[in-house]
C-alpha cells in the first residue's frame, strides 16, 4: 500500500474528527489526561526541594544533592551532622555500583563511602547490631570487619587488603552480618583503632556523604573535578537526568517514574477509548461495508481505523503534554513555592515529553485496533447489511488472560525480590504490572459472553442487558477493562496500607490501636525497665521489689559510651542503645525468635508496663540503697506490649556522674526530669529527633504524635492516620469508576436507543431506557469489581516485599475493600438511573 | 445482437452454495449471463430468489462455488481478496439502494474515492469524477456532501462513482427502492443513456418491471435458476420503420 | 367478452350439457361472471355450425349434450398458446384463461401464465424504448400508462403463480378443490 493511498484515508479520518465532535473530545481526553498527569509527575519528581513524607525519600536525596552542588564539604559536614565515612581506595580496583550520569568523572575504581564503626563483641554493652559470619572480629590496628554488603559489593574475603583513607592500609579479618533492615555497607574496627576525626581529611579527597537514610553508595571524586562534579549535579539535576547512582531499591529515573504512572492510567483510560472506538464502529459500519465495495482492500480499513485513532491520539496527546508543561511550570511552580518551603523550579525534559507522547499515541492506536480488527472481518454483504456478526470469543480468550495475568504477578513478586536495582527494575514493574492489569481486562470479555448465554434463565429485564453486553462484545468487554483496571488499583493500594498499618502496630504497638495486651494490662505493673550501663545489685533492686504491684524487673545494660559520632543509629540520628539480656529472656519464658518481629534485631529489650497504683506513665521512682541513699531515680515507661522496644531512662545529673557516665547527651534530658523549662525542652529538642511525650506533658507542651517516635519516646503513635488514608483511596476510586460508568453509559445508550425504542413501542414501560442503562452499569461494574478482587489481592501479595515492613502480616482492610467493590456499583448504578434523562420515544429512522 | 462488441460480464453456469443447518443450499445455480458493452440487463424476482446473490457474484464480493465469473477476462473465482478489492476498484462500480455515499466526503470525492484508493493523485482522480458525474447529470453538485442531496441526486452521484475513470461495468441493487416513481424513473434513465454511450455495461437488479424494462434483456430468477429471459429483438431500425407506418414495431395498430 | 373458447375448454375432458357448461364455468371463475343460458347455447350452436363441437347424445328431456371435435381442439390449444396481445380487449382474457386451464385441465396453468409473462414483458420492453424516443408529453403519459397495465399484469401473474404451486403442493400436485 502506498502513501497516495493514505490520502483519501487521512481526508477520511480528518473530516470524521470533525464531524463527530463528541467522540474526539473524549478520546483526546482519554490520551492527554494521562499524558499530562504523567508530565506533571515527572516535573515533580525533578524538583529539587520538595520535601514531605511523600516523596521524602527521593527529596531528601534531591535536597542534599543539591547542597551539595552548591556547598563546598566543610559547610556540608556540619549542616547534616556528624556522618561518618571512609575511603574505600580505588588500588582494591573496584568499581560504583552504577554509573549514573555520564557527566561524572572516573570509570572503574571510583571510591567509595563507607559507614565505620568501633566493634567491640567481649564488652557486654556492645550493642550487638552485628553478627561475625565470617573471621572474626578485628582486634587490634590494622584490622577490619566489613559488612557482607561490602564484601559482596567489592568481592572482597577475609584475608584481603583494603585501603581506608584516614586508617591506612587495612587487612579484612571478619565479614559481619548487618541485623538490621538496611544492609549499610560498613566497616568495623576494634576499639583500639583510633578514627581520623573529620577535620583530619585533607582536601584533596572530598568525600560527599549525602544523607544519613539512604543506603547509596556516594561516589569520592577528586578535588580537583569537585567543582566540575557539583556543577555536574545541579545541571543534570535540571536536564531531569539521573544524577547520582544508587543501588537502591527504589528507582530513581524520573522518566521512568512518570512513564509508569502514565502508563498506569493509559491502561484504563485506553480500555475506555477502545470502548468508544468499538462504539463508533459499529455505527459506521455500513460506511466501512461500502469501502469495502468501493474496492478499498481490508487492510487499508484497519489503516483508517488506524490513522484515526493516531490522528486522536496525536492531538490528545500534544495537547496533554502543552497543558502540562505549560500549566506546572508558570501555575504549578508558584503553587508549590508558596505551599512547601521550598522554591519550587520550572523543568522541561524533552525526554519525558517524547516519551510520554509516543507511549500516548501508541496507546491510541492500540485501544482502536481490536475494534478495527472486528470490522475487517466483517464481510462486505453483512456490513453494507448495517451488521456486525456476533462472533463467539475466541477460545483463547480467557486462557490468554489467565496467563498474562498471572505472568505480570510473577513478574511482580520476583521485582519485589530482586535487589538488582535501578531501571531494570523499574521497568521489570512497569511490565509486570502492564501484564497483570492486561491480564485482567482480557477476562472481561469471556465473561461478559458466558453471562450472556447464562441469562435464558432470568427474567426479561437482566435477560436483556446480559445478552446486549454479550452482542456488543468488544465495547462491553473494553469498559469492563478499564474498571477491572481501576478497582485493581485501589484494591492494591488498600492491601498495602493495611499492610503497613498492621506492621505498624506490631512495630511500634504503642499506636492509637492498643493492642489487647496493653489494654488488658494498662495500669498493672508487670515491671520496671531499668536502664543503667551496669548491673545493678539485688539490694539496690530489693526497694523495687517491695513495690506490691511489681511483678517482675527486668534490667537492660545500657550502650557503648554516648556522644561518639561514630556510634550513631542510623534510624534516628541518635545514639543507639538497648540490648538483649538473655538471662531476662529466659526468665520471662520469652523467645526471641517468637517475637512477632521480622527482622532478627537484637535492639529491643522487654518493656513492661507500669502498675494498676495510679501512676501516671513517666513516673520518677527513687531507689534507694540499703543505706537509705538515693542511688538511682528511674523513670517508668509506660508502653505497654510484650514487644520490644527502646525503653528510656533519665537520671538525676549527679547521678549520671556519679555511674560514670558522660551526662552530655542526657544532660538536657536529665534536666528536665529536674525541672523542665523552655529553654532546656527546646535544647532537647534540637537535639533529639523526639521528645519525650510524658515530660511534654508535664511541661504543658502541645507535641505532635510522631511516627519513629525515636527511642526516648513513649508512647509510639502512629502520625500515619491510616483511616483517613484508606478512605482517601476508596474515595477517589469511586468518583473515577463512576465516572468511567457515567462515559460507558452515554456510549452504550447512543448505542442502544433504536432497540429501546421498539421495546418502548412494543408496550416496555416509559422508564425502560433508564433502568435498562442501570442494570447495564451495575452488570458491568459487577463483573470488574469481581475480577478485580482477586488480581488485586495477588498484585498486593506480590508487591508487597516483607523486608520492607518491620513485622510483616499480610493484612486486607476487608470492609474497605467491600466498601469499593459493592458500594461502586450500586451506588453508580443508582446515579444514571436516576440522572439519565429518559427520552421520548425516537421514531424508528427511515434508512435514507 | 452481433458478438463484436466486446464481453463485460460474464458468467457460465455459476452457482453458489452454502452448508446450511439440514446439509447444502443452493442460493444460485446454473446461472449464464452475459453483458457486453452498451447492454442493460436487468434481474428480476421475488425476495429470496437469488437476485443479490447474482449481484455479489458478479462483483465479486462473493466467490462462486460453481462455475466461473468474468469480468473484462479477469476470473473472479480465482483471485484473492486483495485482487477482488482492485477488481472493484478498477472495473466494477456499485450502487445499493441506500448510504451509497460516504457522509464526510462531498459528492466529488465520493465519486473520485476508487480512483484514489487505486493511487490516482487527487487532481487526477477528481477531473476523472467531475467528467463522469457530467455524465450523469450531477457535475453541478460536486462539492456539496451528501446530506445536502435529494435522494435522487444521491443514486445519480453513486451511478457516476460507479462508472468513473475506467469502470465500465455497473452492478445496482434495488437503486430505486427508496425513490417515488418520477425520481426513480429518472435515475434508472440515467443509467439507460450512460450503458448506451457503449462505454459500459450494466446489471439492474430490481422488483419494478417498469423500470427493468428499461434493460435490454430482462432475466426472471426463480428459486435460485433462471426462469426466464426476455430481449428485446428490436433496433432503433425498427422503431424508425414503425414511426413512419403508425404501427407498433410489430405491426400491430396503435 | 367472447366465451367460446373457455367452453371448449370445458369440453376437453369429456362432453357436457349447456347447462353443467354454464355451473362449471361460473365456478371456474369463482362466481365473479355469470352466463345466461341463452348465450350459452348460442355460442354452442355456433360452434357446431364451425365445426368444433358436435353433439354427443341427448338426454331424456331432450337436452343435447356436446364434445369436443379434433378441430375444436385445435383452436382450443391455438387459444392457449396466444398471448395476449397488447391490445386491451384481449387483455381481460389473461385471468380468465388462467382460470379456465386451473378449472378444466385443458393446459398447463403455469405454461399460459409463463407465456402470458413473457409476451407482456416483451411488450413493456418495447413500450419503454418507445417512450424514450419521444419528447411528446401526451404520448409519453399514454406509454406509461401501458407500461403500468403490464406492470400490474404482471404482477398478477407472480402472484397467481406462486398460489397456484403452493395450491398443488398442499394438494399433491393435483387440481383438486381448485374452484371451491
Amino acid at each position: 500500500m502506498t502513501t497516495a493511498v493514505l490520502r483519501p484515508l487521512l481526508r477520511i479520518a480528518r473530516r470524521d474528527m470533525a464531524r463527530h465532535k463528541g467522540r474526539t473530545i473524549l478520546i483526546t481526553t482519554l490520551i492527554g489526561l494521562p499524558v499530562g498527569a504523567a508530565l506533571i509527575v515527572g516535573m515533580l519528581l525533578r524538583q529539587p526541594n520538595v520535601t514531605g513524607d511523600g516523596v521524602g525519600y527521593w527529596a531528601e536525596s534531591a535536597l542534599l544533592r543539591l547542597e551539595v552542588a552548591t556547598a563546598d564539604a566543610q559547610t556540608l559536614e556540619s549542616n547534616l551532622g556528624t556522618t561518618s565515612f571512609a575511603r574505600v581506595d580505588s588500588a582494591t580496583a573496584l568499581l560504583p555500583a552504577s554509573t549514573g550520569d555520564p557527566g561524572l568523572p572516573g570509570g572503574g575504581g571510583l571510591p567509595v563511602t563507607v559507614i565505620i564503626e568501633t566493634f567491640d563483641p567481649s564488652n557486654p554493652l556492645e550493642p550487638r547490631r552485628y553478627q561475625i559470619v565470617d573471621g572474626v572480629a578485628p582486634t587490634g590496628a590494622g584490622e577490619l570487619a566489613i559488612s557482607e554488603s561490602l564484601a559482596d559489593l567489592r568481592s572482597l574475603a577475609v584475608g584481603d587488603p583494603i585501603q581506608v583513607y584516614g586508617l591506612g592500609q587495612q587487612t579484612i579479618v571478619g565479614i559481619a552480618h548487618v541485623r538490621e533492615q538496611h544492609d549499610f555497607t560498613t566497616l568495623l574496627t576494634s576499639p583500639e583503632q583510633p578514627l581520623p576525626a573529620a577535620a583530619e581529611l585533607p582536601n584533596e579527597l572530598t568525600t560527599l556523604g549525602l544523607g544519613y537514610r539512604s543506603s547509596s553508595y556516594y561516589l569520592a571524586t577528586d578535588p580537583g573535578d569537585f567543582g566540575r562534579f557539583a556543577n555536574n549535579v545541579s545541571a543534570s539535576y535540571r536536564r531531569g537526568s539521573e544524577p547520582y547512582p544508587s543501588n537502591d531499591q527504589f528507582f530513581t529515573d524520573p522518566t521512568v517514574i512518570a512513564l509508569l504512572a502514565g502508563t498506569g492510567l493509559l491502561c484504563v483510560t485506553g480500555l475506555i477509548a477502545a470502548a468508544a472506538f468499538a462504539t463508533a464502529n459499529r455505527r459506521r459500519i455500513r460506511d466501512f461495508g461500502l469501502l469495502s465495495a468501493t474496492g478499498a482492500e481490508p487492510g487499508q480499513i484497519t489503516t483508517l481505523a488506524l490513522v484515526e485513532a493516531g490522528l486522536l491520539g496525536t492531538v490528545g496527546a500534544v495537547i496533554g503534554a502543552t497543558v502540562a508543561v505549560i500549566g506546572f511550570n508558570t501555575v504549578g511552580v508558584g503553587l508549590l513555592t508558596a505551599n512547601t518551603n521550598s522554591d519550587a523550579i520550572a523543568v522541561f525534559a524533552p525526554r519525558d515529553v517524547v516519551v510520554t507522547i509516543v507511549v500516548g499515541i501508541g496507546a491510541a492506536m492500540l485501544a482502536a485496533w481490536f475494534p478495527a480488527r472486528t470490522v475487517a472481518a466483517v464481510s462486505t454483504q453483512t456490513a453494507l447489511a448495517g451488521r456486525i456478526p456476533l462472533r463467539s470469543p475466541s477460545r483463547w480468550t480467557a486462557p490468554l488472560g489467565l496467563a498474562t495475568g498471572a505472568a505480570g504477578l510473577s513478574i511482580l513478586a520476583v521485582w519485589n525480590d530482586s535487589n538488582s536495582g535501578g531501571d531494570r527494575q523499574s521497568l521489570a514493574l512497569i511490565v509486570g504490572i502492564v501484564l497483570g492489569l492486561g491480564g485482567a481486562a482480557l477476562l472481561g470479555g469471556p465473561i461478559v459472553s458466558a453471562l450472556g448465554r447464562l441469562a435464558a434463565r432470568l427474567p426479561i429485564g437482566p435477560r436483556l442487558v446480559l445478552r446486549d453486553n454479550a452482542r456488543q462484545r468488544t465495547r462491553t468487554a473494553a469498559a469492563v477493562g478499564a474498571l477491572t483496571a481501576m478497582f485493581v488499583i485501589p484494591v492494591v493500594a488498600l492491601a498495602l496500607i493495611g499492610t503497613e498499618q498492621r506492621s505498624n502496630q506490631l512495630t511500634f504497638p504503642g499506636t492509637t490501636d492498643s493492642s489487647p495486651f496493653e489494654q488488658a494490662n494498662r495500669n498493672r505493673i508487670v515491671g520496671v525497665v531499668l536502664g543503667l550501663d551496669q548491673e545493678l545489685s539485688p539490694a539496690q533492686l530489693a526497694p523495687l521489689d517491695d513495690i506490691a504491684a511489681v511483678e517482675q524487673i527486668v534490667t537492660w545494660t545500657q550502650l557503648s559510651p554516648r556522644g561518639d559520632p561514630r556510634a550513631f543509629d542510623p534510624w534516628t540520628g541518635g545514639p543507639s542503645f538497648g540490648a538483649w539480656d538473655e538471662a531476662l529472656a529466659a526468665q520471662l519464658g520469652l523467645d526471641q525468635r517468637q517475637l512477632p518481629i521480622d527482622s532478627p534485631n537484637e535492639l529491643r529489650a522487654v518493656q513492661l508496663v507500669p502498675g494498676s497504683l495510679d501512676w501516671p506513665p513517666q513516673e520518677l521512682i527513687d531507689l534507694y540503697d540499703s543505706s537509705g541513699n538515693l542511688s538511682v531515680r528511674l523513670q517508668v515507661t509506660s508502653v505497654s506490649t510484650d514487644l520490644v522496644v527502646e525503653p528510656a531512662m533519665f537520671l538525676l545529673p549527679d547521678t549520671a556522674t556519679s555511674l560514670g557516665l558522660e551526662p552530655a547527651y542526657r544532660a538536657g534530658v536529665i534536666q528536665l526530669a529536674a525541672s523542665p523549662d523552655a529553654a532546656t525542652i527546646d535544647q532537647i529538642r534540637n537535639l533529639t529527633s523526639v521528645t519525650n511525650t510524658g515530660f511534654a506533658a508535664q511541661a504543658g507542651i502541645d507535641l505532635p504524635p510522631l511516627s519513629y517516635g525515636g527511642y526516648l519516646d513513649t508512647p509510639y503513635v502512629s502520625s500515619t492516620n491510616f483511616d483517613a488514608v484508606k478512605a482517601i483511596v476508596v474515595g477517589l476510586a469511586f468518583v473515577s469508576g463512576l465516572l468511567v460508568l457515567a462515559v460507558t453509559a452515554a456510549l452504550v445508550s447512543t448505542e442502544s436507543d433504536n432497540d429501546l425504542a421498539t421495546m418502548v413501542a412494543v408496550g416496555g414501560a416509559p422508564g425502560l431506557r433508564r433502568s435498562f442503562l442501570a442494570r447495564q452499569t451495575f452488570s458491568m461494574a459487577a463483573i470488574a469489581a469481581a475480577v478485580a478482587l482477586p488480581f488485586g489481592l495477588l498484585g498486593a501479595r506480590a508487591l508487597a516485599d516483607p523486608g520492607f515492613y518491620g513485622n510483616f502480616d499480610f493484612t486486607v482492610p476487608w470492609l474497605w475493600v467491600a466498601v469499593l467493590l459493592v458500594g461502586t456499583p450500586v451506588v453508580a448504578s443508582a446515579v444514571i438511573g436516576t440522572t439519565m434523562r429518559s427520552k421520548a420515544v425516537t421514531p424508528l429512522r427511515r434508512l435514507d | 445482437m452481433t458478438d463484436q462488441k466486446s464481453i463485460v460480464l460474464e458468467m457460465r453456469q455459476a452457482g453458489r452454495q452454502y452448508v446450511g443447518p439440514r446439509g447444502i443450499v443452493s442460493a444460485l445455480a446454473d446461472v449464464d449471463l452475459t453483458v457486453r458493452l452498451g447492454e442493460l440487463v436487468a434481474v428480476v424476482g421475488r425476495s429470496g430468489c437469488g437476485k443479490s446473490t447474482l449481484l455479489n457474484l458478479a462483483g465479486g464480493l462473493d466467490q462462486p462455488s460453481l462455475g466461473s465469473v468474468r469480468v473484462n477476462g479477469i476470473e473472479l473465482g480465482t483471485l484473492s481478496g486483495k485482487e477482488l478489492a482492485a477488481t472493484r476498484r478498477r472495473h466494477i462500480g456499485f450502487v445499493f439502494q441506500a448510504l451509497n455515499l460516504l457522509p464526510t466526503l462531498t459528492a466529488a470525492e465520493n465519486v473520485a474515492l476508487p480512483l484514489e484508493l487505486d493511487g490516482a493523485t487527487t487532481a487526477a482522480a477528481r477531473t476523472a469524477a467531475l467528467t463522469s458525474m457530467a455524465d450523469t447529470e450531477t457535475a453541478a453538485l460536486a462539492d456539496a456532501y451528501p446530506d445536502e442531496l435529494s435522494g435522487g441526486e444521491r443514486q445519480r452521484v453513486a451511478v457516476a462513482r460507479a462508472l468513473v475513470g475506467d469502470r465500465n461495468l455497473l452492478l445496482a441493487d434495488e437503486p430505486t427502492g427508496a425513490l417515488d416513481e418520477a425520481t426513480a424513473d429518472a435515475v434508472v434513465r440515467v443509467i439507460r443513456r450512460r450503458v448506451d454511450t457503449g462505454t459500459c455495461g450494466g446489471v439492474l437488479v430490481t422488483h419494478d418491471m417498469s423500470l427493468a424494462a428499461y434493460a435490454d434483456t430482462i432475466v426472471r430468477l426463480r428459486d435460485g435458476r433462471i426462469d426466464s429471459v426476455t430481449e428485446t429483438n428490436f433496433t432503433d431500425a425498427d422503431f424508425e420503420r414503425a414511426d413512419l407506418f403508425g404501427t407498433d414495431p410489430e405491426g400491430t395498430l396503435r | 367478452m367472447s366465451i367460446k373458447h373457455s367452453l371448449l375448454a370445458l369440453l376437453a375432458q369429456e362432453s357436457k350439457y349447456g347447462y353443467q357448461l354454464k355451473t362449471e364455468f361460473e365456478a371456474a371463475t369463482g362466481g365473479a361472471t355469470t352466463l345466461n343460458i341463452g348465450q350459452v347455447y348460442t355460442t354452442l350452436q355456433r360452434l357446431e355450425r364451425d365445426g368444433l363441437v358436435a353433439e354427443a347424445d341427448v338426454d331424456d328431456e331432450g337436452r343435447r349434450s356436446y364434445l369436443l371435435t379434433r378441430v375444436g381442439r385445435v383452436e382450443l390449444d391455438d387459444w392457449f398458446d396466444a398471448p395476449a396481445s397488447a391490445t386491451t380487449s384481449q387483455r381481460d382474457e389473461v385471468s380468465i384463461k388462467v382460470l379456465i386451464a386451473l378449472a378444466s385441465a385443458a393446459a398447463d396453468p403455469q405454461q399460459v401464465l409463463r407465456s402470458q409473462r413473457a409476451a407482456t414483458t416483451g411488450s413493456i420492453q418495447r413500450l419503454t424504448r418507445q417512450k424514450m424516443r419521444t419528447e411528446d408529453l401526451a404520448e409519453g403519459l399514454h406509454l406509461d400508462r401501458q407500461i403500468m397495465a403490464g406492470e400490474a399484469e404482471l404482477r398478477w401473474l407472480d402472484l397467481a403463480e406462486d398460489r397456484i404451486d403452493h395450491h398443488r403442493a398442499t394438494n399433491n400436485g393435483t387440481n383438486a378443490g381448485v374452484s371451491q
